[in-house]
């Protein structure tokens, strides 16, 4: 076991290494130039030749790809600004993903990348956990009720609704949401951000409760896909589990039903469906772009998605490394769940 | 229920493929002074009329299916020379606009699709029409909506009256328009077959290239373990961090080039997808590496490659096809999402994702294209789900 | 070859739009004319309240001088001030920031500015802020985009006291005197590091937080910006309280999505909403019970214009005739109707239709596609091997369009050529990028025609996108003209400075323009909005950003508002 876990985190830092660089080549391959990233305009002119050499010589755009790929993953700056040893002005010595230092993004000068990657990420992670709190909230007791009560009517209509729900599409569920709550429907909730105008002034409990209103609409939307696919899973595994024969003892042992499900079949049940879980880590920081897009929600999904619309390097690199890092650790994590679980596995 | 989510697949996709013959602006059959002409199949390609061939095949895949005929799996190729036949005896193809038979059609007798309507056919004179069954989508002969308020303020030019053309149906008939028009005047339910045509290819062919890139490093990564195991898994990872928006919209940006769309797409899924089915096959094939069969066979003297072949892989075979079903159900699900986004299919070649932007605040360009994507969806994921039950008999109700 | 023909005046006015946008509350359901034609009164403005408007794109920063996105200019109408500013209805330059203003020669200006102005946060503004923000086009390591150049021309500016500003532009351009009075200011207090070298100056400048905290001289003080909502609120110290604003706050709020933001208003979660589409203005979303409640339809001519730009470096574009036939084979009336409902202007030249220096006398080419297939016929272009499609030489027929995705009036007008085209035999590719790599493409003249528009002031400078010398890559002139005639045209009217004698020399330009057809010019239609029916004083005028924030506000007697600021 503890020969597996060494291993796999050997190549945690080459994997995530190799990924960087990937994108990194997938990102400054692709046409288009930050450079001129103005909008048209009719009086422009060409644009400055000085000017656009200075944007390409600060933001290394001239240097061969593999000095900007180092410039990236740092600990050394390797602009003009940069550390001594490689020709710079010794201003900023250290900066890249070593040195925990992102920069500025190309369009916004003023924002530094991993300033509002963490704003994003207070607005995209607590939506994620709260919709993978509700997924999981329901689909553990629903998939069970399922599996307890097989073959009847209700329970065939449960797994039919539950089946076309993990069939719709995200974001038509989206849309379908807004037109139901949304002042065309039913007008109880708004459509909109996460907080109401002047939001700010009102006192801490108002706040919260202004918060939650926003939030509903966008985590059911989150939620409702996740939960359909959650709950046929753990439905699945409990139907294998209580066909087991240390099930069959226990109830034949006299003990009551509920001990029965809950301490022996759930438990085990519920076992395999725990890699899943480690999924939710990606969810935590990639968001989703749909969804965001049509609440107008300011998260991760869009920021990525923005970013790439606008050739804004560093934002795409940054955002990628961040979520690569978090997915390599969440596979981590759920391959060392399944090694628990499959012995073979461990010594394969 | 196996054979209804088969058959249901089926009749999408031989739906899809059968489109030109259900929903064509050009008459299927005109007597002409000349004789008998088809113009509707004057303007297909090879590949089109292939498609048309085999709809009748695909459509009755459950009965051959079921019957395990062999003779059924050379119905493709047969299909195949015929098209190729058929398309050199056609001559060369003549493009004529969109509208452009109804328009020189005089009193010939003429036999019309079932939708009389292209995909690519506008009628500026009845844009963003509700389905012609409510009562709210009646317009007089001026123009204008009965059941509407004139609230305009003078501002609008008068509308001018809806141009019905030959062989359509009469301006307010019931199923004129069943399911609306969009901005342009182009029939919805055209649209729609012609969008499912695109959405149901990307979906199968991503799939099918997830399921041989999958197939062949998650065998490898499975069988021979160590190194290649290594190198392989890595690049699984590599491959699942890798932002798959990113990569469309980058192809996207390179400009599609001569290659359709739909097969560009249907490329950048199939080899970002291929993650799921490879780590299945490697699963399985790490398990059946030590089965007992595999050892019995290769104390007979059997090379590694045909116990591979013909020993271990079609005891994977089940799981492989669960997987490729529902991969094919979530790759639909996400060039949808990217053509909502804008970064996929643009026009006038539409997804149903593509449709359901286009009309984002009327209520049946919502409803229709998003409910005939889900039932696609649900097709592969019902499909998939019989095939795994089928496999494993505690989940189908037996108890031990 | 045919010039143009004039047609009668009152023909002509047909095409112009009503004027019943003008004026105060014009589009107000309690506000309109009775059966004498007389309007009631408008109710007595309150103090108080708050109005959110939405953004369909977010600014990067709000420093205009870096930063040149429209959407930024339309936040700094109410955040900043310029010197002079355009008179909403005479459309005339008066004097804001300064008290008056005199020009001591063609070429040379002096400004006398107002006194106790003060930045947002307290410092007095005087001339050498002026001063400062006219010297930073100098920097050439500022990235300060397209505006450079008209700054550039400024041979000298000096501040002799703190109180008067003098300009002395390099030679007499008939724009000098509206770029200097709409030049952006900056705090030079804030942006202004002494002694640093230009290096460290345009660092400082790039990277100032205040671009995204901005001090201003505006009614209006910015507050805070969070993500996608931009919160100002109405800074009593503003110069000219008469002029002030009534609401306390205003907010700017970024929606990507139209139909999401338009569920967001009638929500009213959004209280202006400015990209109301030609459908919902006339079709059912506004006949709701829902809107006639609660909100309010209007629109104003907005000052820009779509068209087709050709690209003349093609060798199968650079033939006249068929750059015409492919004009003369579009039916724009239809295309007006199904995506206009006739609410729009076709265009005929390179302006505003409203301004005064544009020609509606010009009538646009008629849909002609007999004229247009002998036109073609004449170039050489017939369906010689009978596919149904027009060739040369063995070359069919193909017209490569660009265009951004994500435009829905866009992609109609392209399925619309498309199939126009199709009835002549020519066959349009669509090629739908991103914006990013559209614009790429387009400055790297990668297109057979690129599908965009413009969004111009009143009186614009041509030079940028027709003149010859700016016919390489890279440059607006995405056609590549260079035709001497139109080159004397536009030197002789940047010289120009009587305006009469300017309105010809316009005129002019335009009917030459027009027969060379470099641009297939398209539609300016007008700006649709939906806003809160509660707001009052709600005016749309013609600059940008086409309404007037400040002047808004909630009726005496709402809950919430006060009598006294």
């Amino acid at each position: 076991m503890a020969a597996y876990l060494r291993r796999r985190l050997a190549w945690l830092v080459p994997s995530f290494l190799g990924i960087t660089l990937v994108v990194f080549l997938a990102v400054h391959l692709a046409p288009g130039d930050p450079a001129l990233r103005e909008s048209f305009d009719p009086g422009a002119v060409a644009p400055d030749a000085a000017q656009l050499e200075l944007f390409r010589s600060e933001h290394l755009l001239d240097r061969p790809l593999l000095v900007q790929y180092l410039h990236f993953l740092g600990p050394f700056d390797l602009s003009p600004r940069g550390h001594r040893w490689f020709g710079g002005s010794g201003e900023h010595a250290y900066g890249g993903l070593l040195a925990l230092d992102l920069g500025a993004e190309f369009r916004r000068p003023h924002v530094r990348i991993v300033d509002e990657l963490g704003r994003r990420l207070c607005v995209t992670a607590p939506l994620a956990l709260a919709a993978a709190l509700l997924a999981w909230g329901i689909a553990i007791p629903l998939g069970a009720w399922a599996a307890l009560r097989r073959g009847s009517k209700r329970e065939r209509a449960l797994a039919l609704g539950l089946f076309t729900l993990h069939s719709l599409p995200g974001f038509w569920l989206a849309l379908w949401l807004v037109l139901a709550f949304g002042a065309a429907g039913l007008g109880w909730l708004p459509v909109l951000g996460l907080h109401s105008a002047g939001a700010s002034e009102l006192g801490w409990f108002d706040w919260t409760i202004d918060l939650v209103r926003h939030s509903i609409l966008p985590v059911l939307a989150l939620a409702l896909g996740s939960l359909a696919y959650l709950a046929r899973q753990v439905r699945a595994s409990m139907l294998e589990t209580l066909s087991q024969e240390y099930v069959l003892t226990a109830r034949s042992k006299g003990l009551p039903e509920r001990v029965v499900i809950l301490r022996h079949a759930l438990r085990n049940a519920l076992l395999p469906s725990i890699t899943l879980a480690a999924l939710i880590l990606p969810a935590l920081v990639g968001g989703s772009v749909i969804v965001e897009t049509i609440f107008g929600i300011p998260g991760m999904g869009r920021y990525a998605y923005e970013a790439m619309l606008e050739r804004d390097y560093a934002v795409i690199q940054a955002v990628t490394a961040l979520s690569a890092l978090v997915t390599l650790l969440a596979l981590l994590v759920a391959d060392l769940l399944y090694a628990v679980a499959d012995p073979r596995i461990r010594h394969g | 229920m196996l054979w209804a989510a088969l058959a249901l697949v089926c009749l999408l996709h031989a739906l899809a493929a059968a489109a030109p013959l259900l929903a064509n602006d050009a008459p299927l059959w005109i007597r002409t002074r000349a004789g008998a002409r088809f113009p509707a199949f004057e303007a297909l390609g090879w590949s089109e009329r292939f498609l048309l061939l085999c709809s009748p095949w695909v459509l009755a895949a459950p009965l051959w299916l079921a019957t395990r005929s062999r003779l059924a799996l050379a119905c493709p190729l047969i299909a195949l020379l015929l098209a190729l036949c058929w398309q050199a005896a056609a001559g060369p193809r003549v493009f004529v606009p969109a509208g452009e038979w109804k328009r020189q059609l005089g009193a010939q007798p003429a036999l019309f699709a079932p939708v009389p309507f292209g995909y690519r056919e506008t009628n500026p004179s009845e844009a963003w029409r509700p389905p012609t069954w409510l009562a709210s989508a009646e317009i007089d002969e001026s123009g204008r909506y009965v059941g509407r308020a004139q609230a305009s303020g003078g501002l609008e030019l008068p509308p001018a009256p809806v141009e019905v053309r030959a062989g359509e149906p009469a301006r307010n008939a019931a199923l004129r328009h069943p399911l609306g028009t969009d901005a342009q005047g182009r029939d919805l339910l055209a649209r729609v077959l012609y969008g499912a045509r695109n959405s149901l290819a990307i979906g199968l062919a991503s799939a099918l290239l997830a399921l041989v890139i999958g197939t062949l490093l998650g065998a490898l990564a499975g069988w021979r373990g160590g190194r290649t195991d290594l190198v392989i898994s890595r690049a699984i990872e590599l491959v699942l961090c890798f932002p798959v928006l990113f990569l469309v919209l980058l192809v996207a940006s390179v400009g599609w080039g001569s290659v359709s769309a739909v097969w560009t797409i249907s490329a950048v899924l199939g080899l970002t997808g291929w993650t799921g089915v490879a780590r299945l096959l490697r699963a399985e094939f790490l398990r059946l590496r030590e089965a007992e069969f595999v050892l019995a066979a290769r104390g007979l003297g059997f090379t590694e490659t045909r116990i591979v072949l013909c020993h271990a892989l079609p005891n994977a075979l089940a799981p492989l096809i669960v997987a490729t079903s529902f991969f094919a159900g979530t790759a639909m699900l996400v060039e949808s999402a990217i053509s909502y986004l804008g970064a996929g299919l643009v026009e006038p070649e539409s997804s149903l994702g593509g449709l359901v932007k286009g009309g984002s605040e009327h209520v049946w360009m919502v409803l229709f294209p998003g409910a005939v994507l889900a039932l696609a969806v649900i097709s592969w994921n019902l499909l998939g789900e019989e095939l795994r039950d089928l496999n494993d008999p505690r989940l189908s109700g037996e108890q031990a | 070859m045919k010039s143009p023909m004039r047609l009668a005046l009152p023909l002509a006015l047909l095409f112009a739009l009503p004027q019943a946008w003008k004026g105060v509350d014009s589009f107000h359901p309690a506000h309109q004319p009775d059966a004498k034609g007389v309007r009631p009164a408008l109710p007595k403005p309150a103090y108080g309240g708050r109005a959110t408007i939405h953004l369909e794109s977010l600014p990067k920063s709000l420093n205009y001088a870096i930063d040149t996105a429209g959407v930024t200019r339309r936040i700094l109408f109410e955040l900043n001030e310029t010197l002079l500013t355009e008179d909403w209805n005479t459309l005339e330059l008066v004097p804001n920031l300064c008290a008056s203003f005199e020009s001591e020669s063609p070429s040379a200006f002096v400004f006398h500015l107002r006194p106790g102005i003060v930045w947002h946060d307290g410092v007095a503004f005087d001339a050498h802020d002026v001063v400062f923000s006219a010297l930073l086009y100098r920097n050439t390591k500022l990235n300060t985009g397209s505006k450079g150049p008209n700054y550039r021309r400024i041979v000298e500016i000096a501040a002799p006291d703190p109180l008067t500003v003098r300009v002395k532009f390099d030679k007499p351009f008939f724009r000098a005197l509206v770029s200097i009075g709409d030049m952006p200011i900056l705090p030079a207090h804030l942006y202004e590091r002494p002694g640093a070298s230009e290096d460290e100056q345009a660092e400082f400048i790039a990277k100032n937080p205040h671009n995204h905290d901005w001090v201003g001289l505006g009614p209006y003080k910015l507050e805070r910006w969070e993500g996608d909502r931009i919160v100002a609120k109405r800074f009593d110290k503003y110069f000219a309280p008469e002029r002030g604003g009534y609401l306390d706050e205003l907010d700017w709020l970024y929606v990507k999505d139209d139909a999401a933001a338009f569920q967001a208003t009638l929500n009213g979660e959004i209280d202006l909403f400015g990209r109301l589409s030609t459908e919902d203005y006339f079709g059912s979303a506004t006949s709701s019970e829902l809107f006639q409640k609660n909100l309010v339809k209007a629109w104003a001519p907005s000052n820009s214009y779509g068209f087709l730009a050709w690209n003349l470096r093609r060798p199968k574009l650079q033939d006249v005739r068929l750059r015409r036939a492919l004009a003369l084979a579009f039916d724009f009336e239809a295309f007006k109707k199904s995506c206009y409902r006739g609410l729009a202007t076709q265009v005929t030249g390179h302006g505003v239709p409203e301004s005064e220096f544009y020609d509606r006398t010009l009538a646009a080419l008629p849909f002609d596609p007999k004229a247009a297939k002998k036109l073609l016929e004449e170039a050489g272009w017939s369906d010689h091997d009978g596919d149904g499609f027009l060739d040369k030489d063995g070359e069919a027929l193909k017209i490569e369009v660009l265009s951004n995705s994500g435009n829905a009036v866009s992609e109609s007008m392209i399925v619309a050529l498309q199939n126009d085209w199709s009835r002549i035999g020519v066959q349009l590719t669509p090629l739908l990028l991103d914006f990013n790599s559209a614009a790429d493409r387009a400055k790297k003249r990668e297109f057979d025609g690129y599908l965009t528009g413009w969004a111009l002031p009143t009186e614009s400078d041509p030079e940028a996108t027709f003149h010859s010398k700016n016919a390489g890559p890279g440059t607006s002139n995405f056609p590549g003209l260079a035709d001497p005639e139109i080159d004397a045209l536009i030197e002789k009217l940047q010289g120009e400075l009587d305006r009469g004698a300017r309105t010809k020399l316009w005129f002019e330009f335009q009917r030459r323009l027009y027969d060379l057809q470099p641009y297939l010019f398209g539609f300016s239609p007008p700006r649709k909005f939906a806003y809160n029916q509660k707001l009052r004083g709600v005016e749309f005028v013609r600059p940008d950003p086409n309404y007037v924030a400040r002047r808004w506000y909630y009726p005496a007697g709402t809950p919430g508002t006060r009598e006294q600021r």
